[in-house]
C-alpha cells in the first residue's frame, strides 16, 4: 500500500495507533459466533460456560432482554416473546410473509413481531443478538471493538443486506464489511491449507454451505492472491431443520403417531434432531419417541441408509443448485470443496458432494466455526492491520438488477455475478409526448416481469422539457459498491436534470422510526463515549490534513499552483475546525475537505497504475486467441 | 420508460490505457486477466478500508472501472465494440442498422434449426454449435482485418453480426446445458 499512505511528517504531532480490534460475526439463523483474529492466534469467544455458539434466539419481556441459551429455556413457556430464525424475516416486509401462522406479528404494516415488550421488528432482534456477542468479546479482549464483518448469505438481496448493516448500527458496531458466508469459510481455509499454493496457478474451489435454515453453494477462484466470487447458488429455504422435519414426517406416518399440538411437534422435531445427529458416528441408531408420544414404539431402529432415503429429495436438490452453480461459473475443474454449516457432517452429504465434484471435501476446520473464523480475518485485515500478503476478495452481485420499462418487463442493467464494485449506465428515453417525469422503480430478480421480481425502490425524475416520444436521452446509473449495496441515480443528459436514490431497505420502516431507533441506541452514550468519540474526529482530521500533506510532498506536480493553493487553502481552514470541541462540526468539515480531494486521489491513482503494472513487459505479450 | 440499446459502461476511460496494454484488436486474455488482478489488488477499495472516505470513494470508482474494462476486453465483441467507440462510433446508432437481408435469412435459418432439433439429439447440437462457432470465428476475423486496415464501416458491419453471431451461440447453449 505505497499508495496515499499516511506518512508522519516530523514536525507536526504523531499520531498514535494501536492495533486495532476486528472482530468476524457469524449471525446465523439458529446460531451466532463471534472470533477475533489476531497476529496468527484465532479465537472463538466462548460464554462462561465455554460453549462457542450462541443460539440466535431472543427473549423480550417488559423487564428485560434476555440472549442465547437463557432465551431458548423459555422456548416452550412463553412463544410470544422467545423470537427465533429472525434472520429469516430480514429484510423482508408484511407482504412478503405468507405463511407464518406460528407467528404472533404485531399489527401495522411494518413487519414485527409482538411481544410483551412490545413490538420488536427483526432488525431489532438482530442487533440484540449483535450486542450480545459484542459483549462477550469486549468481556475477553477488554479492549473496544473498532469494526466488524459480518457474513450474510449469498443469497442475501439488497433489501436483506441493508438490513443487517442496520442491525449493528442499532447494536453500535461499526461495519467494515458485509462478507458473503461462503467467501469467509475459503478465507478461513486459506490460513493453512491454500496459503502455501498461492505461487501455483488458479484454484477452483467449490463451497458447498448446508446450515440449519439456508443452503448456499459457490464457486470461487483463488490466483495469487485474489479470491474471486465466480458464481453462487443455493436455496434459501432449504437446510438441516428440513431434514428433521423430514424425519418427523417419516415417523408419524411410519408409526401411524398422531401429533396433537405445536409443543409434542416441536419435541418431536428435537428428538428427530437428536437421531440424525447420531447417526452421524453410528450406521443404526435406536429410536425411542416415548417421551415425546407415549403410544410410539419403545425401541424401533433407524440405520442411516433408511436415513438417507427419507431424505434423497433434498440432498438432490443441493446437488442441481452445485451443477447450475458450476455452469454459471464456466468452470470444468474443482480443485477443492470446502465443507461449511453442522448439516455437512451428515456423512451422505460429504459422500455425494465429493462424487459430484469428484475431490474429497476439506473438513478439517469445525463447519459451525469456519464462516466466523474467516470474517475475523478479514476483520483484522479491513480494521487496518494489513500486510503485503492480504487476500483480496472480489465479491459478485448475487442477483440481477434492474429497472422496470414499458409494459412491466424488466431491464436488467446488471446482471447477476457480476464483479462488484461496478457502475452502469443504460440509456432510455420517453414513451409519450410532452412526457416531464419519468417513474424509475428499481427491481432486484431474475425474471423477466416486474411483479416476479422483488421491487427495491422507486423514485421520479422530474423536469424533463416537453419532447417528442424518444426525444429524450435519460441515463440511468446503479452503482454497486464492496458490499453490494445498491445506488441508482437518474439524469436528463440534454438538460442536466437529476435524481438520486440510495437505495433504502424496503422493509417498511420509515424514516422517522429509523431514526428513533438510532437515538435509543445513543442515548445510553456516555461522556465517555462523547469524549471517545471528539478524539476520533480529530484523529480523522488530522490523518487527511498529514496524508494530503505528504501526498502533496511526492506528486504536487499532478496539481496547477492555483488548484495546490485551494487544497492546502481547505486543509489549513480544516486544521482550525479541528480545534473545536464539537466531534459533529469536525466530522463534517473532514468530510468536505475529503471531496476536496478526489480530483488530486484521482490523478494519484492513475499515476500508480504504471508502477503497479511496471513489471509487465509488453513484449511478453503472446498472441493468444481465445475464441 | 423505454430503453435505448447500446453498450452500456461507467465512463469514458480507455481501457486498453487502464490496462497499458496496445489499443489492438488481438490481446492475451491470461495476461489481461493478471494485469486485471494486479490492479484490483492495488485500488480495490478494501486496501483503502481505513483510509479517508474520499480515498474510499475514488477507489471504489477506479475498482469499478478495472472491473468494467476487464468485462468489456475479455470478451472479443464487447471488445470488438470498444475499438469502434474509440475510433468514434456510436454503438447505439451502429446496433440499430439492420444487417444485409442474406445475413439475416442466415440468422433465421440457423434459429429454425435449432427449435428443430428434438430433445437428446446431441449430434444434431453439436453440429449446429460447430457451424454458429465457425460462423462467429470467420466474422472474427472479418472484424481484425478490417479494423487493422482501417476500414472501419466494413469493421461495424462486422461487430454487429458479432452481436448476432454472439446471441445464436448463447441461445444453442443454453438449449444444449436444458437438455
Amino acid at each position: 500500500m505505497a499508495l496515499l499512505q499516511i506518512a508522519e511528517p516530523g514536525a507536526s504531532a504523531p499520531v498514535i495507533r494501536r492495533r486495532k480490534v476486528g472482530l468476524g460475526i457469524d449471525l446465523g439463523t439458529t446460531n451466532s459466533l463471534v472470533a477475533h483474529y489476531n497476529g496468527g492466534h484465532l479465537t472463538v469467544f466462548t460464554d462462561s460456560q465455554g460453549r462457542g455458539t450462541l443460539p440466535s434466539v431472543v427473549h423480550y419481556t417488559p423487564e428485560n432482554t434476555v440472549v442465547g441459551f437463557a432465551a431458548l429455556e423459555h422456548m416452550n413457556a412463553d412463544q410470544a416473546d422467545n423470537i427465533a430464525s429472525a434472520k429469516r424475516f430480514m429484510g423482508r416486509a408484511r407482504v412478503d410473509i405468507d405463511d407464518a401462522s406460528h407467528i404472533h406479528f404485531a399489527e401495522g404494516d411494518v413487519l414485527a413481531f409482538a411481544t410483551s415488550a412490545g413490538a420488536k421488528t427483526p432488525v431489532e432482534v438482530s442487533a440484540d443478538i449483535l450486542r450480545a456477542l459484542k459483549a462477550r468479546a469486549f468481556d475477553a479482549l477488554d479492549e473496544d471493538i473498532d469494526g466488524v464483518v459480518i457474513t450474510v448469505p449469498a443469497y442475501f438481496d439488497d433489501a436483506q443486506r441493508q438490513a443487517t448493516r442496520q442491525a449493528a448500527e442499532f447494536a453500535g458496531l461499526k461495519v467494515l464489511r458485509l462478507l458473503n458466508e461462503p467467501t469467509a469459510a475459503a478465507v478461513a481455509y486459506g490460513l493453512d491449507s491454500i496459503a502455501s499454493d498461492l505461487d501455483t496457478d488458479d484454484r477452483t474451489i467449490a463451497v458447498y454451505d448446508l446450515g440449519g435454515g439456508t443452503f448456499d453453494v459457490s464457486i470461487l477462484r483463488l490466483h495469487k492472491g485474489v479470491f474471486e466470487v465466480l458464481a453462487t447458488g443455493g436455496d434459501s429455504a432449504l437446510g438441516g431443520d428440513d431434514f428433521d422435519k423430514n424425519l418427523a414426517d417419516y415417523f408419524v406416518s411410519q408409526y401411524q403417531l398422531s401429533v396433537s399440538d405445536s409443543s409434542a411437534r416441536r419435541r418431536l422435531l428435537t428428538a428427530a434432531r437428536r437421531i440424525k445427529e447420531s447417526l452421524t458416528d453410528n450406521e443404526c441408531v435406536l429410536v425411542n419417541l416415548t417421551d415425546v408420544i407415549p403410544e410410539a414404539p419403545a425401541n424401533a431402529e433407524l440405520t442411516r441408509q433408511q436415513f438417507n432415503a427419507v431424505n434423497a429429495d433434498l440432498v438432490n436438490r443441493t446437488l442441481d443448485a452445485c451443477r447450475q452453480c458450476v455452469l454459471d461459473a464456466g468452470v470444468d475443474v474443482i480443485d477443492d470443496i470446502i465443507m461449511v454449516g453442522g448439516s455437512t457432517r451428515m456423512p451422505i452429504i460429504k459422500e455425494v458432494v465429493g462424487a459430484l465434484f469428484a475431490n474429497e471435501p476439506l473438513c478439517s476446520l469445525d463447519p459451525d466455526q469456519v464462516v466466523a473464523m474467516g470474517a475475523a480475518r478479514q476483520a483484522d485485515i479491513l480494521v487496518g492491520n494489513r500486510s503485503d500478503e492480504d487476500v483480496l476478495l472480489l465479491d459478485v452481485t448475487p442477483l440481477s438488477l434492474g429497472v422496470e420499462t414499458f409494459g412491466g418487463l424488466v431491464e436488467r442493467i446488471v446482471p447477476r455475478n457480476t464483479t462488484i464494485p461496478v457502475t452502469r449506465a443504460q440509456e432510455f428515453t420517453t414513451a409519450r409526448d410532452g412526457q416531464t417525469g419519468l417513474d424509475v422503480h428499481v427491481v432486484q430478480g431474475e425474471r423477466e416481469q416486474v411483479q416476479n421480481c422483488r421491487s427495491l425502490a422507486r423514485f421520479e425524475l422530474k423536469g424533463i422539457p416537453p419532447m417528442v416520444a424518444g426525444a429524450a436521452r435519460l441515463r440511468v446509473t446503479f452503482q454497486v459498491d464492496a458490499d453490494g449495496l445498491l445506488e441508482v441515480s437518474a439524469q436528463e443528459e440534454t438538460t442536466g436534470t437529476t435524481a438520486h436514490v440510495v437505495v433504502k431497505p424496503a422493509f417498511g420502516l420509515q424514516d422517522d422510526q429509523v431514526a428513533d431507533m438510532l437515538r435509543a441506541s445513543y442515548e445510553f452514550a456516555s461522556e465517555d463515549m462523547r469524549a471517545r468519540q471528539l478524539v476520533e474526529a480529530r484523529t480523522d482530521a488530522q490523518q487527511l490534513i498529514e496524508g494530503v500533506a505528504a501526498a502533496l510532498d511526492v506528486d504536487g506536480d499532478l496539481l496547477s499552483d492555483s488548484e495546490r493553493a485551494l487544497l492546502e487553502q481547505v486543509m489549513s481552514e480544516l486544521e482550525a475546525v479541528a480545534k473545536s470541541d464539537n466531534a459533529d462540526e469536525i466530522r463534517s468539515a473532514t468530510e468536505s475537505a475529503g471531496r476536496a480531494t478526489e480530483v488530486f486521489a484521482t490523478r494519484r491513482m492513475d499515476r500508480s497504475i504504471q508502477a503497479a503494472l511496471g513489471g509487465m513487459s509488453l513484449d511478453a505479450l503472446d498472441k493468444e486467441f481465445e475464441e | 420508460m423505454t430503453v435505448s440499446e447500446g453498450m452500456q459502461g461507467g465512463s469514458a476511460r480507455n481501457y486498453f490505457d487502464l490496462f497499458r496494454i496496445p489499443t489492438c484488436f488481438d490481446l492475451d486474455v491470461k495476461d489481461l486477466g493478471n494485469r486485471y488482478r494486479t490492479l484490483q489488488q492495488q485500488f480495490h477499495p478494501d486496501r483503502f478500508s481505513d483510509g479517508s472516505d474520499a480515498d474510499r470513494r475514488v477507489a471504489a470508482q477506479m475498482s469499478a472501472d478495472i472491473n468494467a474494462g476487464f468485462q468489456i476486453l475479455s470478451d472479443p465483441t464487447s471488445r470488438a465494440g470498444f475499438l469502434l467507440q474509440c475510433e468514434g462510433f456510436d454503438l447505439q446508432a451502429l446496433e440499430k442498422q439492420a444487417p444485409s437481408g442474406e445475413f439475416l435469412m442466415q440468422q433465421m435459418e440457423l434459429r429454425e434449426q435449432l427449435q428443430s432439433i428434438p430433445p437428446g439429439q446431441s449430434d444434431a447440437h453439436n453440429q449446429l454449435s460447430a457451424e454458429s462457432r465457425q460462423l462467429f470465428d470467420s466474422q472474427v476475423g472479418i472484424f481484425r482485418d478490417a479494423y487493422a486496415q482501417g476500414e472501419f464501416d466494413r469493421a461495424g458491419t462486422a461487430w454487429v453480426h458479432l452481436l448476432y453471431l454472439k446471441k445464436l451461440r448463447e441461445e444453442v447453449e443454453r438449449r444444449e446445458n436444458s437438455q
